[in-house]
């Protein structure tokens, strides 16, 4: 809720301010049904992304408006402070199974940072990956609700995002045809 | 007719001493087979063990002579005189002798028993199996149990083909072994705590395969995004009995993509902008044994394939079932499994999941899946949520003839895929279930 907030109070200071609220607010009340949350997962964290995980996400939008909405608000806010919370306790998990392999192997490397520079930098790694396929999807599904989102994403200061995320929302919106 | 042909053959048979025999059996006149039986009517084995089928015949003249048959089996191979080898699954299986030329058929019933261990003493005893298999142990993995001392990573042998011997391994700690028996798919089993014993010889045991990595960064941070990446691989390749690990010290290239220095880009930063083909014909690359892995930093300018992947494998499109090239490319916003996802490519494993091999149902941990992360993760989040690789998946990435390991990799050579006909075994298997008709596998 604090990041929510933060985000709020920042997008509110720009021109498209209101725009963008407004489509958050929507967002906030017409997300994808639970059932559709799958769908854009599997497209947020596919690898190669070759299963058909774009066609479903195409699909999806266009049976649930309301999907552009999702997807805005992942591009502009990433992960909710759950996800957040949550992804970062999987990593220390993982942390801690590699500190584990590392200490009884004498072949392995050392780990060389700690559990918390681990988490931060695998954590932000999946944030960044998160809001560059969100603006992919963006890119990918098109029409004038996708783009005033993308346009008003680009209207934001770049320190907004990882270069990563900036770089794509620049893609996405240039592979939309139309001002 | 027939009378008068057993005439023929009787008579001959006495006073024709330079008389091709066999060209005088029973079942090559015309008696009228009665009925024929195969014999044993059950056998119970171990799998990959051999058991010799016989059959009979009851002849319309009161003769037993064995009629000529065709063999078939279910669960293991026979050969066309009846001796059945026992496949690795246990099950309930069937011999089948039918009459050739003729429609009289006998079963025999085949129980081929799981192999298990049991540890006595310092000792794990393996129990049903043949002598004469070949084992290998994949891996002696330790699972610390809360308070306890580090547990040794070198403390289990083979000492014999029935018999392996544990030592140092205090009761904290708990080992499992995977064990391959020769001709027979992978067995697994847990052995609990145990007595440690002092007194134990530890012979030469076949190691995990190190597979060297050569990496190549293009930004700064390669290093440790490299060494995380590895370590969380080996250490899944180990949770999940893939029988490799990476070695360290990995070697680390920087170079500069753009060549800021001198202005123009170095033979090895074009061969990257080009995507699988180029890169992989760059001789800098070309050390045999080594998997490349080139970490490339973001931007569409930089990363040679859809902006939508962070992690490529490399085939080779020209020969079938694409086996991969060595390579292995990975973006620098990843996932940190993406290594080990992508080195499953190398060793021939496929995506599995949505809607692909999923007959069997892959469980959502499954590394091999696309997704190999959950945005959305549920409690409870103290388990990584995906982290493994089922057995017939580390069994195929070791055994398929197109794993890189194989192919290019330290195994190359080793004819692991070898049948002793000359004959390869199966690739690419869609199913996590496993057959493997190959009855001569080479482990060693």
């Amino acid at each position: 809720m604090t990041i929510a907030t933060t985000w709020l109070e920042k997008v509110a200071k720009t021109r498209s301010g209101a725009t963008i609220l407004f489509l958050f607010l929507a967002a906030a009340s017409c997300r994808a049904a639970t059932s559709d949350r799958a769908i854009l997962d599997d497209w947020f964290a596919c690898v190669e992304c070759t299963n058909g995980e774009l066609d479903s996400l195409r699909n999806l939008a266009a049976q649930v408006p309301g999907t552009v909405d999702t997807l805005g608000e992942a591009l502009l806010q990433g992960p909710s402070t759950l996800q957040r919370s949550q992804l970062a306790q999987q990593l220390q998990a993982s942390y801690q199974l590699m500190a584990h392999y590392v200490a009884d192997d004498p072949s392995a490397d050392s780990l060389g940072f700690s559990q918390s520079e681990f988490v931060d930098k695998y954590l932000a790694k999946m944030v960044t990956i998160y809001q560059e396929r969100a603006a992919r999807g963006l890119g990918e599904i098109g029409g004038h609700r996708a783009r005033a989102v993308l346009d008003s994403a680009l209207q934001l200061p770049p320190s907004s995002f990882p270069p990563a995320v900036w770089a794509q929302i620049h893609y996405a919106r240039d592979s939309l045809i139309g001002p | 007719m027939t009378v008068i042909v057993v005439a023929l053959a009787t008579s001959c048979d006495l006073s024709c001493p330079n008389t091709d025999r066999s060209a005088l059996r029973a079942d090559q006149v015309s008696h009228d087979l009665i009925s024929l039986a195969v014999a044993p009517a059950t056998a119970t084995l171990a799998a990959g063990a051999a058991q010799q089928f016989a059959v009979s015949g009851q002849w319309s003249d009161g003769g037993t002579t064995a009629p000529a048959v065709t063999f078939t089996a279910t669960g293991g191979t026979i050969s066309g005189e009846g001796l059945y080898t026992a496949g690795g699954v246990a099950g309930s299986y069937r011999v089948i002798a039918v009459q050739q030329g003729g429609a009289l058929a006998d079963t025999s019933a085949v129980t081929v028993l799981a192999p298990s261990l049991a540890p006595t003493g310092d000792k794990l005893q393996i129990s049903g199996v043949p002598p004469t298999s070949i084992w290998w142990l994949l891996k002696d993995s330790d699972t610390q149990l809360p308070g306890a001392s580090a547990c040794p990573s070198d403390a289990v042998t083979l000492v014999a083909t029935t018999e392996v011997t544990i030592s140092d391994v205090g009761l904290a700690c708990r080992t499992q072994l995977s064990v391959f028996a020769k001709g027979a798919a992978p067995i697994l089993d847990t052995a609990p705590g145990w007595t440690p014993d002092a007194d134990v010889i530890l012979e030469n045991l076949p190691s995990r395969w190190g597979v060297e990595l050569h990496v190549v960064g293009e930004y700064a941070s390669t290093t440790t995004d490299a060494i995380a990446d590895a370590v969380r691989a080996s250490q899944l390749f180990y949770d999940n009995r893939m029988g490799i690990y990476l070695p360290s010290p990995i070697s680390v290239s920087i170079i500069d993509p753009d060549d800021a220095g001198t202005g123009g880009l170095t033979p090895l930063a074009k061969d990257i902008k080009g995507g699988c083909t180029t890169t992989a014909s760059n001789p800098e690359l070309n050390a045999p044994g080594r998997l490349n892995v080139i970490y490339v930093r973001n931007g569409d300018a930089y990363w040679p394939f859809d902006a939508t992947t962070y992690g490529k494998s490399c085939t080779d499109a020209t020969l079938p079932n694409k086996p991969s090239l060595g390579l292995i490319f990975i973006r620098q916003e990843h996932i940190l499994e993406t290594l080990a996802h992508e080195v499953g490519h190398v060793l021939s494993l496929n995506h599995v999941g949505a809607g692909r091999n999923d007959l069997y149902g892959w469980p959502a941990s499954n590394l091999m899946r696309d997704a190999i992360w959950d945005p959305t993760p549920e409690p409870p989040t103290t388990n990584p949520a995906v982290s493994t690789y089922s057995l017939g998946q580390a069994y195929r990435a070791n055994f398929n003839q197109d794993s890189w390991l194989n192919r290019l990799g330290p195994r190359k050579g080793l004819d692991t895929n070898v049948c002793t006909d000359n004959t390869l075994g199966p690739t690419q298997p869609t199913t996590p279930h496993i057959t493997w008709p190959c009855p001569d596998l080479q482990l060693e």
